[in-house]
C-alpha cells in the first residue's frame, strides 16, 4: 500500500496539470519507480506468491476436500465462538496498550532525563527476550508461592494467594507485557515529529495546557496511535502460545484452533481457510481505519 | 584423508564417544553421507538418543544430524514439491497413522533389520510396516507426598475424589488422554475404553472438569508446577515427573492405570537415503542402545525388550514398560484418534472455551 501512497504524492506535487510535467518530475517519477522496483518485486515474492498458494489451498488446492469445505467447516459455533474471543483479547489489548503506552511515550519524546534512557533500555531488553521466556517469567512472578503472592501473603494483606495466573488475568498480564514495547516504539517517531512550536503558539494565544494537548497535541500524535494500535492488534490476533499457557487451558484462541488442525488433524485446507478469514479480519480493519483516520497519514509527518 | 576427517568431525558433533567393535557389524552396514534425523527435540532428548544410537557412525561410516519436531503436514508439503528433507522421523501413533494415509512413508526393511538384532528381542506389537517402536511415553497420576504423605490415588476415579484427596489439579489441554482419564475416572476400565463412546466421554469430562484447576499446554510446564508446588496432584509426564523426584522434589507416580502412547521410527518416501535410513532404524532397535538409554533416562519403554532382562531391579521399578509395571496400564488406541480425531478436536476446543 506504501507504494500506491508514494506515486499518489507524486501526482498530488503537480496538482492536475499532467501536461506541464517538468523534466525534473519526469525523472523523478521514473527514480521513483527504479527504486521501488526491488522492493515490489520482494513483496510479490515473499508476500503475495504465498498468499495466492494459501487461497489456493483453502479452496481445497493440494488435497482431496471439495472447494469450500473449508469455510463451511468454519461456521460451526465453535469457530465463530473461538473468533469472538481471539478479537476480544485483541481489542482489549490493543485498548490497554494503547493507554499504557502513550504515557510512556510522552515521556520519553517530551522530557529530557536520565529516566529517558532507562526506559529504553527496559523497553528493548524485553523486546530481545523470546515469547517463551518471557511467558514463564510470568508464571513465576504471578503463580500461588509466586513473587506477588508470597509478598502479599507475608505482610499479612491477604491470607490466601489470590488467582493471578492460569486465567484471564494472566493472559492479559502477559500478552500486554510482550505488546507495550510495539506500541511505544510505533508512538515515538510519531511524538518526536510535531513541531513544539505548535503547543507554544497554542498557549501564547492563551489556551490553556489541557486545550493545547487536547487539540493540538493529540490530533497530531493520533496516526502514531493508530499505526500503533494496528500492529499490536494484528500481532495480539495471532497470539497462541502465552495465552495457552497463561490462561490455564481455559483461553483458546483460533490460532490454537489452526495449530491442531496442522499438526494433529493435518486437515491443511481447513487450517488454510481458517488463516485467510483472520486475514480479512485484519485488513477489513485496516480498510476501517483508513475511513476513520486515512492511512495515508500514516506516511506524512505529524502536523502538516 | 579427507573423508575420515569430515567423518570424525561429524562423529564429534553427534557426542559419539563409544567406540564400537568393527567386526560385530555386517558389511551391509557400511556406507557413507549424512542422515537427518528428525526427533522431537530438546536437551533431554539430544542426551538420550546420544545414549541410543549415537555410536552409529563410526561403526558405519554414516554420519548423523538431528533435526526437530516431526509434523505429518511438514512433510506433506515436502513431498509435494519433491524436497524431503528427512530421513529418519520419530511420529507419535496416529502421526504415523496420518503419514501413511498420505502414503508418505518407505515400508521397514525387516530383513535387514533381522539381520542384525534378532526378532525375538522385539516388542511384536511395535513392528508395523511402516514404522518400528521408538519409545513409549506415559502419563501417570502424580502427587505431592508434602500434602498426601499416607500415599496418593491409585486410579483415576480416587484422582478425583475430592473429599478423599483434596487439592489442585491439573491435566494436559489435549483430548488425548483426557477423553481416556474422564471415562476411567467415570469407572470404565482400561480395557474396556475403545471404542471410545465420544458423547459418554464428554459427559465424563463435564463430570471432572470443574476440579481441574489448571490444563497444561506444553510438557515442560511439568517441571515450572511441580518446582513451585502449584498443584498438589497431576496427570502427568512420567519423564518429566521422575526427572523432577530424581531432583529432589516431593512428588510420586504410581503406574497403576498409566496411559501409554507409542511412537515409531518411519523413513518418509523420497528421502535422501532410504538405503542408509533403514541401517539406522535397524541399528536402533540393539540390545545395547536401547540399555544404554534406558540407563540414562528410564522413563520409556523401548521396543527391544530383552533389554529388561540385563537391567537391574531398582531402574526396572522405575520403567513404564517393565513387567511389573505394565500391568495395569492403558495403551492408546491410534487408529480411534485418527479415525475421530476431526470430531473430537473440535468439539474439545468447544468444550473447553465454554469451561
Amino acid at each position: 500500500m506504501a507504494e500506491l501512497e508514494v506515486t499518489e504524492h507524486i501526482s498530488r506535487a503537480s496538482p492536475g496539470v499532467r501536461t506541464k510535467t517538468t523534466a525534473w518530475e519526469r525523472q523523478r517519477n521514473r527514480l521513483t519507480l527504479w527504486l521501488l522496483s526491488a522492493p515490489l518485486a520482494a513483496m510479490a515474492v515473499l508476500f503475495v506468491a504465498p498468499i495466492l498458494v494459501l487461497v489456493w489451498m483453502s479452496l481445497g488446492g493440494g488435497s482431496q476436500g471439495a472447494p469450500f469445505d473449508g469455510y463451511r467447516a468454519l461456521l460451526q459455533p465453535v469457530y465463530l465462538r473461538l473468533l469472538g474471543f481471539t478479537l476480544q483479547l485483541a481489542v482489549v489489548c490493543t485498548v490497554i496498550c494503547a493507554v499504557l503506552a502513550y504515557p510512556i511515550a510522552y515521556l520519553m519524546v517530551n522530557i529530557r532525563s536520565r529516566i529517558n534512557l532507562w526506559l529504553s533500555v527496559a523497553l528493548f531488553i524485553s523486546l530481545w527476550l523470546s515469547f517463551l521466556a518471557r511467558t514463564f517469567s510470568w508464571i513465576i512472578i504471578l503463580q500461588r508461592r509466586g513473587v506477588v503472592n508470597n509478598f502479599l501473603v507475608a505482610t499479612g494483606i491477604t491470607d490466601q494467594p489470590f488467582e493471578l495466573v492460569y486465567n484471564k488475568i494472566g493472559v492479559y498480564v502477559g500478552m500486554i507485557h510482550i505488546l507495550l514495547p510495539f506500541m511505544v516504539i510505533t508512538l515515538i517517531p510519531a511524538m518526536k515529529a510535531i513541531d513544539p512550536a505548535y503547543m507554544r503558539a497554542g498557549l501564547s494565544l492563551g489556551a490553556s495546557p489541557a486545550q493545547v494537548f487536547r487539540q493540538i497535541y493529540l490530533p497530531l500524535s493520533l496516526p502514531g496511535l493508530v499505526a500503533g494500535s494496528m500492529l499490536v492488534f494484528t500481532l495480539a490476533f495471532g497470539f497462541f502460545i502465552t495465552p495457552a499457557i497463561l490462561g490455564g487451558g481455559r483461553a483458546p484462541t483460533i490460532v490454537l484452533a489452526i495449530r491442531d488442525q496442522i499438526q494433529q488433524l493435518g486437515n491443511l485446507q481447513l487450517a488454510a481457510s481458517t488463516s485467510m478469514v483472520l486475514l480479512v479480519i485484519c485488513l477489513a480493519l485496516l480498510l476501517a481505519y483508513d475511513r476513520v483516520s486515512g492511512v495515508d497519514k500514516l506516511y506524512d509527518r505529524g502536523g502538516r | 584423508m579427507y573423508p575420515k576427517r569430515l567423518l570424525t568431525a561429524a562423529a564429534i558433533m553427534f557426542g559419539c564417544i563409544l567406540p564400537a567393535n568393527a567386526q560385530d557389524i555386517p558389511p551391509a552396514f557400511k556406507g557413507s553421507g549424512t542422515l537427518i534425523v528428525n526427533n522431537w527435540g530438546g536437551p533431554t532428548v539430544e542426551k538420550m538418543h546420544k545414549a541410543w544410537y549415537g555410536d552409529f557412525p563410526a561403526a558405519t561410516g554414516i554420519s548423523l544430524s538431528a533435526t526437530s519436531v516431526p509434523d505429518v503436514a511438514k512433510l506433506k508439503i515436502m513431498k509435494q514439491v519433491n524436497n524431503v528433507e528427512w530421513d529418519v522421523v520419530d511420529f507419535e501413533g496416529n502421526q504415523m497413522l496420518m503419514a501413511m494415509k498420505d502414503d508418505l512413508l518407505e515400508p521397514i526393511d525387516y530383513d535387514l533389520l533381522f539381520s542384525l538384532v534378532p526378532k525375538e528381542q522385539l516388542d511384536p506389537n511395535v513392528l508395523t510396516k511402516y514404522g518400528v517402536g521408538s519409545t513409549a511415553f506415559s502419563t501417570v497420576i502424580a502427587w505431592n507426598t508434602q500434602v498426601f504423605p499416607n500415599g496418593g490415588p491409585k486410579d483415576w476415579v480416587e484422582f478425583f475424589d475430592t473429599e478423599k484427596f483434596p487439592g489442585r489439579r491439573a491435566l494436559y489441554a489435549n483430548p488425548k488422554p483426557s477423553l481416556e482419564i474422564a471415562l476411567m475416572a467415570a469407572g470404565k476400565k482400561a480395557d474396556e475404553l475403545y471404542p471410545i463412546d465420544i458423547d459418554e466421554a464428554f459427559k465424563a469430562l463435564d463430570a471432572i472438569g470443574p476440579k481441574v484447576d489448571l490444563w497444561v499446554e506444553k510438557t515442560s510446564q511439568w517441571d515450572v508446577l511441580i518446582q513451585n508446588k502449584e498443584v498438589d496432584l497431576m496427570g502427568s509426564s512420567l519423564a518429566r515427573t521422575m526427572a523432577q523426584i530424581a531432583a529432589g522434589e516431593p512428588y510420586a507416580v504410581t503406574f497403576n492405570q498409566s496411559i501409554v502412547e507409542q511412537s515409531f521410527w518411519t523413513i518418509p518416501k523420497g528421502a535422501p537415503n532410504v538405503k542408509n535410513a533403514q541401517k539406522l532404524v535397524a541399528w536402533m532397535m540393539r540390545k545395547e542402545g536401547a540399555k544404554a538409554a534406558l540407563e540414562l533416562l528410564p522413563y520409556y519403554g523401548m521396543a527391544n525388550i530383552a533389554v529388561y532382562d540385563s537391567l537391574p531391579a531398582a531402574t526396572l521399578a522405575k520403567l513404564p514398560g517393565a513387567p511389573e509395571n505394565a500391568k495395569n496400564t492403558h495403551k492408546i488406541d491410534a487408529q480411534w484418534w485418527l479415525d475421530n480425531g476431526e470430531a473430537v478436536r473440535t468439539r474439545w476446543l468447544d468444550w473447553l472455551s465454554k469451561s
